[in-house]
């Protein structure tokens, strides 16, 4: 599944996905671990933290993609940040290197920090709302944007992920928006490397 | 499963797999956070492999059931954390004097009391030892991958098996709830141990706790199969019933005490590297043991002498480890997410001949590998 | 099954274990002795009957019966008997437990049982006291009664353990006494019959530990006062409400029929959670 435009990162990668309860925060990041895994050949980890809340409370999947065993399963200086809201953002951010790439879901996330060079902005949820009339699939743009903006996962084994995890009803809205979040993401005005 | 079988599991999901692999067909819980996602799983895979769940009124319940349906010759686990497993404390001691096989998974959680429910400790090291009243040993793996949660779910039921003995699963938050990238084995390659029975009911009297050796472990059948044995939690002779006989009271207790620690080393596993030349030793169990392991493959990258042990078994506790360290080593510095648990172990394991340090944090997050770091970087 | 002679009653009895521990007239024998008739009336299969208890008195009675026995810890009989029935159906079996050890440290799981419905025989030997341990008050003490922990007379209001029994959801409940002690028999056998969770609260006499502090010092009294406050159900609902004060109805209180626990859950995982 690795196509012209997956690059396997040598050495050891951070990412976080960060949102509120209720954003299929974790979800996300399982889904981006397990392609990373299954069909890209990496050793990946994925921890979910969250609190007592079931909806709402920051929600967050540190993930970690390697060409080695991990050792250590959480995030020191993360590489990738997906903030998918205010709180998410102004946790997270702070860890990133200033060589860290940052996406982000306007809709939710006013303030951004402004040392970082390489921020990916687009309205998610809106966009969930408006193209697939639900806001739930704001994370699988975001995951869209992320394989393509990072070339870490290909788009359509990201898909094949998605495949094993949600009832087929909603598997097209969900390929739909991944799609939404690539074509996004291919207007980019930067070029982000793994490094 | 085939034998290329990779997948991003949870650890207690492979806990769940690990113990179905192990032939494990009655689970009885009560839902607790960390270890909730075990029950939830097996609620729906045992009845398809024709196996029962049940979710019973409190823990103490559950620890009752896995013991009852034990008897009758299966398979049987439970799953909690700390409020739990303190609950189940009062029949952890029924089984272990009774010699009945089960598996008690504790995925550890903040405490004490109710403590924190979403964070990691590694503070129930003791407890698993001494959590019941008076004197009995107990058998203790802890994983500290997802990996490793499989293998040692395995191991624990061979050794409950082969022993007669609960044998506790300690877990915690951190491994329980980490996904990882896993191979599952091919099961039909497993070696699995089944508790020996006899085959049938000899003539006279059968005295089911009856050994041969005085570490040896009784041959003890199943009920329901014609031996009418008798089972109590008072101490009993070797035919079951109870007894004050002086002679009958220690050997029993001695016999239970060396079952297991005759077999210690058999019992207790670790993973070691970078041991040969090490300065300084790195040693931890569970999720702090990869933070270790971080640290030493960093290390060595920068030229420190410095190596890491994992200890996978718990109790009984593997004190020669301690005793057959390379001579190189200087320093032991043990990493655990409680006050000193394991630190005062390895103390007593290595005397006065080694300088023994704790890295100690309580707060419900991990020992990150920067922590250990900049401790040992001091001068200690 | 009253014809049943002692040597048919004697084949299920540890001979070897005996004397038991229980004191002259203690009523745990009459018990005893209408569980095994009970058995034999039933013709169950000695190989295939569990008999698990807790902790007391009472409960040290399967020591002496040769079946496989679990003597388990206070209160713990239930949880143990629900292990061994789910996944052992096809055994007959039954928990003898005192009335502490069932209504007090082992009374949730009771209720829980109950609400399940599964196919265990409860038998209570609900002497109002913990014996063993010099005759406290249990949950079933009744009010004003002196004991050891109660000496001014206590203050609780006792259980009705059947009442309790029938609205937790089991489907079997009949009370008797150690005086009424054939028809005691026929009444377990109908517990053990009845498929589904059955108690059979039988009141004893412990007059050494609980008698003595309450007139009743005597084997003799004990039994005279079963007889005398024991009324048969149909005789005790047509009672004026005053004259039933102090006095218990004796007999099948309940009988109903509703999916038995195994059963239900077999039939549940056959019909396929998996789609």
């Amino acid at each position: 599944m690795n196509d012209a435009n997956t690059q396997i990162p040598q050495g050891r990668f951070e990412i976080v996905v960060s949102g509120s309860g209720g954003q299929g925060i974790i979800l996300g990041g399982k889904l981006l671990a397990e392609t990373a895994a299954v069909y890209q050949g990496c050793q990946a980890a994925m921890v979910p933290c969250y609190g007592p809340e079931v909806r709402g409370g920051v929600s967050t999947a540190e993930i970690i993609i390697d060409s080695d065993p991990i050792d250590y399963p959480r995030i020191t200086r993360p590489n990738i940040l997906i903030a998918m809201s205010q709180e998410a953002m102004d946790r997270y951010a702070p860890m990133l290197g200033p060589d860290g790439l940052i996406i982000v879901n306007t809709t939710l996330v006013e303030d951004i920090p402004e040392p970082f060079e390489h921020v990916f902005k687009a309205p998610f949820t809106e966009m969930a709302v408006k193209m697939m009339k639900t806001p739930v699939v704001a994370n699988m743009i975001a995951l869209g944007a992320l394989a393509t903006l990072s070339r870490l996962i290909a788009p359509e084994a990201l898909k094949l992920t998605l495949e094993k995890h949600v009832p087929s009803k909603v598997l097209d809205i969900d390929c739909m928006a991944v799609d939404q979040g690539v074509k996004i993401a291919c207007k980019a005005y930067f070029g982000w490397q793994v490094s | 499963m085939n034998n290329d079988n990779i997948q991003l599991m949870q650890g207690n999901r492979a806990c769940a797999e690990a113990a179905l692999a192990a032939g494990m067909r009655f689970f009885a819980g009560y839902p607790i956070t960390p270890s909730s996602e075990i029950a939830d799983f097996l609620s729906s895979a045992l009845p398809a492999v024709g196996g029962n769940f049940i979710q019973m009124e409190d823990e103490i319940a559950s620890m009752g059931a896995i013991i009852g349906a034990s008897l009758t010759g299966i398979k049987t686990m439970t799953a909690t954390s700390g409020p739990g497993f303190t609950l189940m404390q009062e029949l952890i001691g029924f089984a272990a004097l009774c010699e009945i096989p089960c598996v008690i998974v504790n995925v550890q959680r903040g405490g004490p009391s109710t403590g924190l429910p979403t964070s990691p400790a590694q503070a129930d090291v003791m407890q698993c030892k001494w959590g019941s009243h008076g004197d009995y040993p107990m058998v203790v793996l802890s994983p500290s991958s997802v990996r490793e949660t499989f293998d040692l779910t395995i191991h624990a039921f061979n050794i409950a098996e082969e022993l007669r003995t609960p044998v506790i699963l300690l877990s915690d938050e951190i491994v329980g709830h980490l996904y990882e990238r896993i191979r599952i084995p091919d099961i039909s390659n497993l070696s699995l141990i089944d508790r020996k029975r006899p085959t049938k009911p000899p003539p006279g009297r059968y005295e089911i706790y009856h050994t041969s050796e005085p570490d040896g472990i009784p041959c003890i059948p199943d009920i329901g199969t014609g031996f009418h044995c008798h089972i109590t939690g008072l101490i009993h002779g070797k035919d079951g019933f109870p007894t004050r006989d002086p002679d009958k009271v220690r050997d029993l207790l001695k016999r239970l005490h060396g079952k297991i620690d005759s077999r210690k080393r058999r019992i207790c596993l670790m993973e070691k590297r970078e041991m040969e030349d090490a300065r300084i030793v790195l040693c931890s169990f569970g999720a702090t043991a990869r933070s270790c392991f971080q640290v030493v493959r960093e290390g060595r990258l920068e030229g420190l002498k410095i190596g890491g042990i994992n200890l996978k078994t718990l109790w009984p506790f593997p004190d020669f480890v301690f005793q057959e360290l390379p001579k190189s080593v200087e320093t032991v510095v043990v990493c655990e997410m409680n006050q000193g648990q394991v630190a005062g172990l390895v103390r007593q394991a290595t005397g006065n001949r080694l300088k023994v340090v704790g890295i100690n944090k309580c707060s419900g997050t991990i020992i990150t590998p920067g922590e250990i770091r900049s401790a040992i970087d001091r001068p200690i | 099954m009253l014809s049943t002679g002692l040597s048919e009653i004697k084949r299920h009895l540890r001979t070897h274990r005996l004397p038991h521990i229980w004191c002259p007239g203690c009523g745990n024998g009459i018990i005893t002795q209408a569980f095994l008739r009970a058995v034999e009336a039933l013709c169950l299969d000695p190989d295939k009957t569990v008999i698990v208890s807790g902790i007391g008195c009472s409960s040290r009675v399967v020591e002496y019966l040769d079946f496989d026995t679990v003597h388990t810890a206070h209160g713990r009989a239930i949880p143990l008997a629900t292990g061994i029935k789910i996944v052992s159906p096809q055994l007959t079996v039954v928990v003898l437990a005192g009335d502490g050890d069932i209504a007090a440290i082992g009374g949730n799981h009771f209720i829980h049982a109950a609400r399940r419905n599964i196919d265990l025989t409860v038998i209570i030997f609900d002497n109002f006291t913990y014996g063993m341990t010099g005759g406290q008050y249990s949950p079933l003490t009744p009010k004003g009664e002196r004991t050891a922990t109660s000496p001014a007379g206590s203050v609780e209001s006792p259980f009705d353990i059947c009442e309790l029994a029938k609205g937790a959801g089991a489907t079997f409940i009949a009370r008797s006494t150690t005086w009424h002690a054939f028809d005691l028999v026929h009444l377990i056998s109908r517990g053990i019959d009845h498929h589904g969770f059955s108690v059979i609260d039988v009141i004893a006499g412990c007059h050494i530990n609980y008698g003595k502090r309450n007139q009743r010092e005597t084997a003799v009294k004990m039994l005279r006062w079963q007889k005398e406050h024991g009324v048969p159900i149909d005789i005790f609902r047509q009672l004026p409400e005053k004259e039933k004060k102090d006095l218990f109805p004796i007999g099948i209180i309940h009988s109903s029929s509703r999916p038995e626990y195994t059963d239900a859950y077999t039939k549940v995982a056959r019909s396929g959670l998996n789609e």
